[in-house]
């Protein structure tokens, strides 16, 4: 797993994505599901909606990186692009929910620093047979 | 341990070359090129910088559509050169990742022209709408990453040539090494998307974790 990028970005980032989706049910308790008023992470504010997609892509992540190199690339790819599609798309719908990504908060930053890293490394690295099977 | 004189096998994971190549191992050990540790980096921070630069390009087009009215058919236009350079550089930028095809001559010069409009956009008033200043200098920078790196680039693929097969100098970078190099270039690349942004009118309506509810523009606000 340590030879490929793909495998050791997927673990890392799956562990921290599922270690923050449980911290952040320890902060939101009393926070409504979905809601409005959240409770703060750290820098991150978070409401027991977060802390399921948390867990959720954590889980995705760690279970492709412990599995294989082509499931690592195939998962990392899909998150980053999903995340940066949507942030994109919400560019253009201004009074839709959709709209999260243009916010100049910490959070933020993190989140579409790891959307562009996951996606890139999803597609650039690994590509070969050889670390296929890595 | 091949003995002198045989073949010794070495595989490269990294980008388009990763086949396991033969090397013989009675080379001489010839120093290995600046450039080859830093490449994949480099080629990953450049393909973060392009994300990053379509991003911003497509939130101008989102304000100068917000702006335009049926009165000023010149903010449509604005708005759609910019949405189509930001999904350009998006479209570029996978297949820079995934195919490893680099910018070619026309990309170059749409590069530079686009780093002089976001130029002319920040010092020339009445050349784009009116308070995207900081949008602008944030797509202007990322522009230039984008030319920097990809020059630099150009400069490491050109050097290694005249050395070593490029697949052996590639076989000694340590994936954890790279991805620690890549997430810092990827905040770099992240902390000046995302203030740009939110100065465009896109970030005057963007839903806070804690706001839900509460669209009137302005009312967020973070910068």
């Amino acid at each position: 797993m340590r030879n490929s990028p793909n495998r050791l970005i997927a673990t890392v980032f799956g562990a921290v994505y599922l270690l923050v989706g449980l911290l952040g049910f320890a902060v939101t308790s009393g926070v409504g599901f979905a809601a409005t008023e959240g409770a703060n992470l750290i820098i991150f504010e978070v409401n027991p909606l977060h802390n399921v997609i948390h867990l959720a892509i954590g889980a995705a992540l760690l279970f492709a990186g412990l599995r294989g190199t082509a499931g690592a690339r195939t998962v990392n790819a899909t998150v980053g692009a999903v995340y940066l599609l949507v942030g994109i798309v919400g560019l253009f719908l201004l009074n839709s929910p959709l709209n999260i990504i243009a916010l100049n908060g910490a959070d933020n930053v993190l989140h579409l620093a790891s959307a562009v890293l996951l996606l890139g490394v999803g597609l650039s690295l690994d590509k070969s047979p050889a670390t296929a099977r890595a | 341990m091949p003995r002198n004189g045989e073949a010794g096998h070495v595989t490269a994971g990294y980008g388009a070359i990763v086949l396991p190549v033969s090397v013989p191992s009675d080379l001489p050990a010839a120093p290995r090129p600046a450039g080859s540790q830093a490449s994949p980096a480099v080629r990953l921070v450049t393909g973060f910088a392009g994300f990053g630069a379509g991003s911003v390009n497509l939130a101008i087009s989102s304000s100068s559509l917000a702006s335009a009215g049926a009165s000023n058919p010149g903010l449509l236009i604005a708005a759609a050169v910019a949405g189509l350079w930001g999904l350009a550089l998006l479209a570029g930028a996978v297949l820079f990742l995934a195919r490893d095809r680099p910018a070619g001559r026309p990309g170059q010069y749409a590069l530079a022209a686009a780093a002089a409009a976001h130029l002319g956009a920040i010092v020339l008033p009445g050349f784009a709408p009116a308070g995207l200043g900081l949008t602008q200098l944030s797509a202007l920078l990322l522009t230039l990453m984008i030319i920097a790196s990809l020059a630099w680039l150009r400069r490491a693929e050109g050097s290694r040539d005249r050395r070593l097969p490029a697949a052996s100098q590639r076989a000694g970078i340590r994936p954890g090494r790279l991805l620690l190099a890549a997430f810092a270039g990827a905040v770099l690349v992240a902390g000046i998307t995302t203030p740009g942004l939110a100065a465009s009118t896109a970030g005057q309506y963007a839903v806070p974790h804690g706001e839900h509810g509460n669209l009137s523009p302005g009312g967020h606000h973070q910068h």
